[in-house]
């Protein structure tokens, strides 16, 4: 694989959200290439950033749509994958 | 509710009364009794001793298992049966570990039951302290949602929000774990004044006027129509809207594992189960139909076989409250998402006048004599004379139920027949595991069934691998006088194993296995036990055994050893690829 998605999910200040979300990507074989947490001190939610390789939109799209309901996950986006020299360039 | 009439230590809020304090342990069983729980499933254990202190000074029953594997499935057994909320209790660590296999059956097949189990006190969390287990960490990926309470001022909004979210949307498991101080500690209670802070957990309608008009342009085109009813159609309650639908539009029905029962296969339309053991007709005619609209069914490979060969000729309307079902296993020409109750009632008001239908509805007739024609060309299983079939047993079991009876299954062969026997034609009445496919569940299941309807006749068909793998909870049935039935069709191997091994290898390593005498088991724990060697004992066997009433049954079936399910779609094939008895 040489392409990358992104993967942002904002979540609910909730011990159990950020497990989810790592679960979802560790059970697909997804090994997180960047990553980034943090609190969000404006709203008091968790924002969480992963690149992470993977060719294929369509199975990004059934990962963004698992991670949409879960329980605690608020907010999730993601860019479908591309290589990772114009994920630099983004 | 309950709180009213508890040994508070003292009241809160002298203006409302509704304040009270109380501890950890009475909170929880305030929360069951606000919540409408008049049952649960479990076993006490060190950390939970308080909940079971507090116990009697509550109205509920407690129905002690012999294994917490059991509790989980009886209370997926109640929950499926009553549509209502299931609740199990179990104490930390093995006792929280033996609930696993059970919150994964209720996982896959949306099933609402609310677990709870006991922890070690907070202090000794991450100390590898006795019998600690991370259960939340163990259960995340097989819950709906999880959570362990760190404080017991949050522990009623934890309960408030696992029933909230067990119970709507698509229905699941919820597990809330409660370390051991958090139950001795003590708060002020006030639950109707408890508020759920779930922002980010929705049940979207995203529907629209548009949607529904592309159905109907859809139906007034189609001339091979087939509507599949799936599990969903049965927990979304829309069992009604469904048949009212499909017989404004006369469309021929096909009913997933799941979904049996919630059309009545004494329905003309009913043209029966489909899927990768499924009525040979039901998948012949989802091959080849023009429009397929699926209700409430997640597509599963069982379902499609191949899923790029699923339906291939017809446009798929994918019809779901779950949105990540949508385009996930097959591609569908509209997905719509949203509640089928409110979808079928919305489809159902915009077809008042059916004269554009006209032209299709014309074309029913041909289509039905079509499946009708698929129904005769093939032979039906044959059976040998004076030989005990599995098949055979099943009919019978069948035909000596009551109408207003539960049949639960294990998981196997015997699954398979009794989907394509057993027609009981209410929604709720055939509880089996479909998605994770748990040999063991149908026993316990049926004592949750049997605790829930206990004037009902509750049969659970069983395998012999099945049966033995959680049998010990005879000793429940027995103490709680639930006459639970037991029909084990015996055929000395773990049979679908057995099956598979001889299809595709030619011979079955492993697959043979032992039995007690299942006569001198049931009469050891206190019930009554049959054991049917020859055709002609089977009518009178089980109207005996259905005439019990205060203690379980046994029936030991001793049936053919090497009888096949047919049909059988070899794995990657596709449905309309089956093999027939007839094509062996």
């Amino acid at each position: 694989m040489n392409q990358f998605a992104t993967l942002e999910c904002r979540l609910q200040s909730r011990l159990g959200g950020l497990d989810r979300v790592l679960g979802a990507l560790t059970h697909r074989g997804f090994l997180p290439e960047r990553m980034e947490t943090f609190r969000d001190k404006s709203n008091g939610t968790i924002c969480v950033r992963v690149e992470f390789a993977c060719d294929d939109a369509k199975t990004v799209e059934k990962l963004v749509k698992f991670l949409e309901k879960q329980v605690y996950v608020l907010e999730v986006c993601a860019a479908l994958p591309v290589s990772l020299n114009e994920l630099s360039v983004a | 509710m309950a709180v009213t009439n508890l040994p508070a230590t003292k009241t809160m809020n002298s203006q409302a009364q509704s304040t009270q304090t109380l501890t950890g342990a009475q909170i929880f069983l305030s929360c069951l009794m606000a919540e409408g729980v008049d049952t649960i499933f479990g076993m006490p254990g060190g950390v939970i001793l308080s909940i079971y202190e507090a116990l009697p000074e509550f109205p509920l029953k407690h129905v002690l298992v012999r294994h917490e594997q059991g509790a989980a499935h009886m209370a997926e057994g109640y929950a499926r049966a009553t549509g209502r909320p299931g609740v199990c209790i179990a104490t930390s660590g093995p006792g929280a570990t033996n609930l696993v296999t059970g919150l994964a059956d209720a996982y896959y097949d949306s099933v609402p039951i609310v677990a709870f189990t006991g922890n070690v006190p907070s202090s000794l969390l991450g100390n590898d302290a006795f019998q600690e287990a991370d259960i939340v960490g163990i259960t995340r990926p097989v819950t709906k949602h999880n959570i362990i309470v760190r404080r017991v001022e949050d522990l009623a909004q934890a309960i408030k929000e696992a029933f909230h979210v067990a119970t709507t949307g698509r229905p699941g498991p919820v597990l809330v774990d409660m370390p051991k101080d958090v139950l001795l500690a003590s708060t002020e209670f006030d639950y109707a004044n408890t508020e759920i802070d779930l922002p980010g957990y929705q049940v979207p309608q995203t529907y629209t006027e548009q949607d529904l008009e592309t159905v109907l342009q859809l139906l007034e085109q189609a001339e091979r129509p087939v509507l599949l009813s799936g599990g969903g159609v049965i927990s979304g309650n829309a069992h009604e809207e469904v048949r009212a639908f499909a017989e404004r539009f006369n469309l021929p029905v096909a009913s997933s594992l799941m979904g049996l029962g919630g059309f009545s296969p004494n329905n003309p339309q009913y043209i029966g189960f489909c899927g990768m053991h499924g009525q040979y007709w039901a998948n012949i005619a989802i091959a080849n139909a023009d429009l397929l609209i699926v209700a409430g069914n997640r597509l599963g490979d069982r379902q499609t076989g191949r899923p790029d060969r699923f339906a291939r000729n017809a446009k798929i309307v994918h019809i779901d409250l779950d949105p990540s079902t949508l385009q996930k296993n097959v591609e569908a020409f509209l997905p719509i998402q949203g509640e089928l109750k409110r979808v079928f009632q919305d489809l159902l008001n915009k077809t008042e006048n059916m004269e554009r239908f006209r032209h299709s509805l014309e074309t029913r007739a041909a289509w039905y004599q079509t499946i009708d024609s698929w129904k005769t060309r093939r032979k039906p299983e044959s059976f040998p004379d004076g030989v005990l079939s599995p098949q055979y047993v099943i009919e019978r079991l069948f035909h000596w139920m009551p109408k207003d009876g539960f049949v639960t299954t294990e998981v196997g062969q015997h699954q398979m027949w009794a989907a394509q026997r057993f027609n009981l034609d209410r929604p709720r009445s055939f509880i089996s595991s479909g998605g994770l496919g748990t040999m063991g569940f149908g026993f316990p299941a049926a004592i949750g069934v049997q605790a829930a309807f206990p004037d009902k006749t509750v049969l659970d068909i069983a395998g012999d691998g099945s049966f033995q793998m959680t049998l010990q909870e005879l000793a429940t049935a027995r103490d709680h006088g639930l006459p639970v039935k037991v029909a084990i069709i015996n055929n000395g191997y773990l049979g679908m194993v057995r099956q598979w091994q001889d299809k595709m290898w030619n011979r079955a390593p492993q697959a043979r296995m032992t039995s007690p005498d299942y006569t001198k088991l049931a009469e050891a724990y206190g019930g009554v036990g049959f054991v049917v060697t020859h055709p002609d004992e089977v009518d009178e066997v089980i109207q005996k055994a259905y005439a019990i009433t205060d203690r379980p049954v046994i029936i030991d079936f001793r049936v053919r050893e090497k009888a096949d399910v047919y049909p059988w779609v070899p794995a990657g094939g596709s449905n309309d690829e089956m093999l027939t008895e007839d094509e062996k």
